[in-house]
C-alpha cells in the first residue's frame, strides 16, 4: 500500500516537474518563468539572506531591522517568545475550537475523484485508506513546512535554524492535520450513530462553551493589568499576556499545545532538544487513535471529493468564488430585454446579471447609510466646524477611492470578454461583428466603474467645497466645471482601460488561458506581473497623445479667449475645448481599440493558441 | 444550402482537414465520421465560423462564410459537443439573450414550444448548476434553434442524453430536416447515424475517404455484399486504426 502511495507521489512529482519543464520551451512560459524568477530574488530571496545572520550567544532573537518592506515585522522581532508563544497558542486554540463549533454536515477524509475511483473498489482496508490519506497529507505539509521556514526565516523566532523551525512547523501542521482528520471520523461516527449535524454542533458548542466559562473563571482573579493598568506600556503587554495564560485551569488545558509549539519557539537547542518528546507525543496520540477508530467515511469523501473537483473546475475557469457558493440564487434581471435593439445591450444585460451579487440592496443600504450620516453631521451638525473636519478626510477617501478605482478596478472587475473566453466559440457563432462583441462585453464593468467614479468626483468636489477658502483656490463655478469635464472624460477612460486587459485576453489566449487553467507556479507569478505592467504602460501611452493635446488646446484656447474675457471667466472656459479635445482622443482611440480587437476576435482560433 | 470547397486547416505544419470538398442540400443530414482525431470537430468549427479557415470557401445557405460571416451565422446553429452555458443565467434567461443577440422580437412565443418539446419548460427560471448534462444539452438545443436555422451543425449531438433523450433528438433532427433544414452532425455512435443520416461523410487524417448517400458509400465499400452496416463500412474504409 505505502509503496504504491509513493510510487504514485513520486511519478506524479516528477512528471509534473516534466511537464513543467517541457513548458518553459514556449516563450510564454519561458518569459514568465525569468520575470517570475526575477520577483522572488527581489523580493522574497534576498531580503530573507541578509536576515540569515547568526543568533546572538544568548540565544535571544534580536530586533529585525530589513528592508521597508518588511519593517512591519519588526515590532514582532521586538516582543518576547513567551508572547510569540501567547499568539501562535490563541490561532492554534481558535482553530480547533471552530472545528468543534462548526462540524461538517457530512464529514470524510479528502481523496481526490481519481483516488476514490481506483482506491475505493480496490481490496484495502478502511485503516489502509485512512494511512494512505495521513501520508498524502504527510507530504504537503512536509512541503509547507520547510517553505514556511525559508520565507518566514526573517522573524528568526527560536533558536535551533532553519530545520528546527521547519521541524516546528511540521509538528503544528501534522497535529493540526490530525485533529481535523480524527475530528471528521469521530463526527462520521456520530452521525453512523443517527446523532443529527444539530445534535453533534450542539456538543461541540457546549464544549467549547464550558472550557471557555472555565478558562475565564480561572483567569478572573489574575486579570489585573500591571501597575492597576495605569502607566501600562507596550513593555509590559507580554508579561502580562504571559501571566494570564498561565495560571490555573488555563494553565493545565493549555499544557498539549504549549508542547506542540514548544519545539517551534525553543529559545536554545537544548530546550528544543528537550522540547521535542512532548511534542511529538500528541500527533502520535492522535494517529494511534485515528487507526484505531472503524467509521464509515466513504460516503462523505466522495461528497468531499466531488465539491473539491467542482471548485478546481470552476477555478480553471476563473471562477472558483461562484463554484465555492453552489446554492446562489436566481438573479433578478437587471431590466427588461427586449427581442429588438442593439445586441451589444445583451451582453450589458447578461454581464449585469453577472455581477448583481456584488451590488445588492443590502450593500447599497450600507453604503448609502454611510454617505446620509457623514452628510448629516457635517450638513447638520450645528457648527461649521464639524464639516471642515470631515471634508479632508473625505476628499482623501475620494481620491483614494478613485485612484485604485481608476487603476485597479480594470483588472478585478472582470466580467467581460475575460469571462466569457471559454464560450468563444459560442459568441463566435452569433451574427455580430467582432467590435460589436467586443464593445458588449466591456459595457458593463466600464458603466460600474465609470458609477463609482463618478461617486468619488462628485465626494470630491463636494468636499473641496468644504474646505476652508484658504485651502482652496478653487472658486465653486471652476470647481463645478472641472469635476463636470472629469465626469464626462471617465467613461471612456474606463473603457480604454478595460479595452487592455481584454485585448490581452485576444491577443494572447494561450497566456491568459494559461494563467487560467495551469495551476500556480513561478512562470503564472511571471505572467501575472506581466500582464499587471502591461496594462498600466499601455494606458499611460494612450493618455499621452490625449493629455499633451489638451494642454496645447487650453494655452492656445486660454489666449485666445484672454483677449476678450477677464482672466478666470477665460481659463474656465478654454477647459471646454481642452475637455473636447481629450474626450475626442480618447473616444477615437477607444473606437480604433474597438475596432481592431473586433477583427483579432473574429480572426481568433483559441484552438490553435491552446494547442501551443 | 452548405457548399464546402477545397476546406483546409492547418495548424502550423500539422494540417487537420485537407481540401475538403462536399454539399448537403436542404432537407438533407450529412453523417460525419471518422476515427479520433480525424477532424471531425474542426471540420464542424470551420463550417460554422468558429475558427477560421486557412483555406478553401464555405458558403452557407448562399452567404460566404469568409466574405460575410454575420450574414452566413443568422442562418446556422451551432451545437458543441459539450454544453457551454453562463452560470448565471437562468434558462429563460438564456433564450431572451439569445433572443436579442439574434433579433427576435416575440421569442416568448417561440421559446415556450421549444422548451416544451424540449421537455425543460419547468426548468425555465433554473440555473445551469441545477441542471443535468442532458438538460443542459437540451437548453443549448433550445438556444441554438430559437432563430429557426436553415443549417445546422451538431458536434456529439447525442452525449449525455438518457435513451429516451436520443430518441427525441433523433426524431428533432430528422423532423428539421424534413421541415427543409441541412444539417451535418458528427458522432461515434454509427447505428444512430444510420437511422438519422441521408449521407455520410468518412473522413481519415483530415482528409475525406468517402462521401455520398449512405447506400453510395455502402455500395464503394461493401464488396458487392448485401446489407452492409455503416460500422462494417466504416472499419473498411478506415482500416479498423486510427493512423
Amino acid at each position: 500500500m505505502l509503496r504504491a502511495l509513493v510510487y504514485l507521489r513520486l511519478k506524479s512529482f516528477l512528471n509534473r516537474l516534466t511537464a513543467g519543464a517541457a513548458r518553459l520551451r514556449q516563450p510564454k512560459y519561458f518569459v514568465g518563468a525569468l520575470v517570475g524568477a526575477a520577483y522572488i530574488y527581489y523580493f522574497m530571496v534576498r531580503p530573507m539572506n541578509a536576515s540569515w545572520r547568526p543568533m546572538p550567544p544568548n540565544g535571544m532573537q534580536q530586533p529585525y531591522y530589513g528592508r521597508s518592506t518588511y519593517l512591519q515585522f519588526q515590532a514582532f522581532g521586538q516582543v518576547s517568545t513567551s508572547v510569540g508563544g501567547a499568539v501562535v497558542l490563541f490561532l492554534f486554540l481558535l482553530r480547533q475550537a471552530l472545528s468543534w463549533i462548526s462540524p461538517p454536515a457530512q464529514p470524510g477524509l479528502r481523496f481526490s475523484e481519481a483516488e476514490i475511483a481506483f482506491l475505493f473498489p480496490a481490496p484495502l482496508t478502511r485503516r489502509s485508506l485512512i494511512h494512505f490519506n495521513l501520508v498524502s497529507s504527510q507530504l504537503r505539509i512536509l512541503l509547507s513546512s520547510i517553505i514556511l521556514a525559508v520565507v518566514f526565516n526573517r522573524w528568526r523566532v527560536g533558536a535551533a535554524g532553519a530545520i528546527g523551525r521547519a521541524f516546528g512547523w511540521w509538528v503544528i501542521f501534522s497535529t493540526i492535520s490530525l485533529h481535523s482528520t480524527a475530528f471528521g471520523l469521530v463526527v462520521a461516527k456520530a452521525l453512523a450513530r443517527s446523532a443529527s449535524p444539530g445534535r453533534v454542533r450542539a456538543i461541540g458548542l457546549s464544549a467549547v462553551g464550558v472550557l471557555a466559562a472555565a478558562a475565564v473563571f480561572s483567569i478572573a482573579g489574575h486579570a489585573h493589568p500591571p501597575g492597576g493598568g495605569a502607566n501600562i506600556g507596550p513593555a509590559d503587554l507580554p508579561k502580562y499576556m504571559d501571566r494570564l495564560v498561565d495560571v490555573g485551569f488555563l494553565h493545565w488545558l493549555l499544557v498539549p499545545f504549549r508542547w506542540v509549539v514548544a519545539p517551534f519557539l525553543a529559545p536554545n537547542l537544548r530546550t528544543f532538544a528537550l522540547a521535542l518528546g512532548p511534542a511529538l507525543l500528541i500527533p502520535a496520540g492522535l494517529y494511534a487513535w485515528i487507526v484505531r477508530m472503524e467509521v464509515p467515511f466513504e460516503e462523505g469523501s466522495i461528497a468531499l471529493s466531488e465539491k473539491w473537483a467542482q471548485i478546481r473546475a470552476a477555478g480553471k475557469e476563473g471562477q472558483i468564488y461562484r463554484a465555492a457558493k453552489a446554492d446562489r440564487p436566481v438573479r433578478r434581471d437587471p431590466f427588461r430585454l427586449s427581442g429588438r435593439g442593439r445586441p451589444e445591450a445583451a451582453f450589458f444585460w447578461k454581464n449585469l446579471l453577472a455581477i448583481q451579487s456584488w451590488f445588492n440592496p443590502r450593500l447599497a443600504i450600507v453604503f448609502l447609510g454611510t454617505v446620509a450620516v457623514i452628510v448629516a453631521s457635517t450638513n447638520f451638525g450645528g457648527t461649521k466646524g464639524i464639516g471642515e473636519g470631515y471634508a479632508p478626510i473625505v476628499l482623501a477617501c475620494a481620491s483614494i477611492a478613485g485612484g485604485y478605482t481608476l487603476f485597479l478596478g480594470p483588472q478585478l472587475l472582470r466580467q467581460d470578454l475575460r469571462a466569457d473566453l471559454p464560450n468563444a466559440d459560442i459568441l463566435k457563432t452569433y451574427p455580430l461583428a467582432g467590435w460589436q462583441i467586443v464593445l458588449g462585453e466591456i459595457l458593463t464593468p466600464a458603466a460600474i466603474l465609470s458609477g463609482l467614479l463618478w461617486l468619488a468626483i462628485l465626494a470630491g468636489t463636494w468636499a473641496l467645497g468644504r474646505l476652508g477658502s484658504d485651502q482652496t483656490t478653487l472658486e465653486p463655478v471652476g470647481r463645478i466645471v472641472c469635476a463636470a469635464f472629469l465626469a464626462l472624460l471617465v467613461p471612456p477612460l474606463c473603457a480604454l482601460q478595460l479595452l487592455i486587459p481584454n485585448g490581452a485576453a485576444i491577443l494572447f489566449p494561450g497566456w491568459f488561458q494559461s494563467m487560467r487553467t495551469r495551476g500556480g507556479g513561478i512562470e503564472m507569478i511571471g505572467q501575472r506581473l506581466i500582464f499587471v505592467f502591461g496594462q498600466l504602460i499601455a494606458v499611460l501611452i494612450a493618455l499621452l497623445p490625449a493629455a499633451l493635446l489638451a494642454v496645447g488646446v487650453f494655452i492656445a484656447s486660454r489666449f485666445w479667449l484672454g483677449l476678450f474675457a477677464k482672466d478666470h471667466v477665460a481659463t474656465i472656459a478654454a477647459l471646454f475645448p481642452a475637455a473636447a479635445t481629450v474626450f475626442a482622443i480618447l473616444a477615437g482611440e477607444l473606437w480604433c481599440g474597438l475596432w481592431w480587437l473586433g477583427g483579432r476576435f473574429e480572426r481568433l482560433d483559441l484552438s490553435r493558441e491552446i494547442r501551443g | 444550402m452548405i457548399e464546402a470547397q477545397a476546406l483546409t486547416k492547418r495548424y502550423g505544419d500539422f494540417t487537420a482537414v485537407r481540401e475538403l470538398s462536399f454539399s448537403v442540400g436542404p432537407g438533407e443530414v450529412l453523417g460525419l465520421v471518422g476515427p479520433n482525431g480525424a477532424g471531425k470537430t474542426t471540420t464542424l468549427r470551420c463550417l460554422a465560423g468558429v475558427i477560421p479557415s486557412s483555406g478553401g470557401s464555405v458558403r452557407i445557405a448562399g452567404c460566404d462564410l469568409g466574405a460575410d460571416p454575420v450574414g452566413a451565422k443568422r442562418k446556422l446553429a451551432f451545437f458543441p459537443d459539450e454544453p457551454r452555458l453562463f452560470d448565471y443565467l437562468t434558462v429563460r434567461q438564456h433564450l431572451a439573450f439569445v433572443a436579442r443577440i439574434y433579433g427576435i422580437s416575440n421569442h416568448e412565443a417561440v421559446a415556450q414550444p421549444l422548451l416544451e418539446e424540449l421537455e425543460i419548460a419547468d426548468k425555465a427560471n433554473k440555473l445551469p448548476n441545477e441542471l443535468s448534462r442532458g438538460m443542459k444539452q437540451k437548453l443549448v438545443i433550445a438556444c441554438g434553434l430559437l432563430h429557426g436555422p436553415q443549417v445546422m451543425f451538431f458536434d456529439e449531438p447525442l452525449t449525455g442524453l438518457d435513451p429516451l433523450g436520443i430518441r427525441r433528438m433523433k426524431d428533432s433532427i430528422i423532423r428539421r430536416a424534413k421541415e427543409g433544414a441541412a444539417i451535418v452532425l458528427s458522432s461515434h455512435l454509427l447505428h444512430l447515424l444510420e437511422e438519422v443520416c441521408s449521407h455520410v461523410l468518412i473522413l481519415k487524417k483530415g482528409e475525406k475517404i468517402a462521401d455520398g448517400t449512405l447506400a453510395e458509400v455502402a455500395a464503394q465499400f461493401s464488396s458487392g455484399e448485401p446489407d452492409v452496416s455503416l460500422e462494417d463500412i466504416f472499419i473498411r474504409a478506415t482500416g479498423g486504426s486510427e493512423s
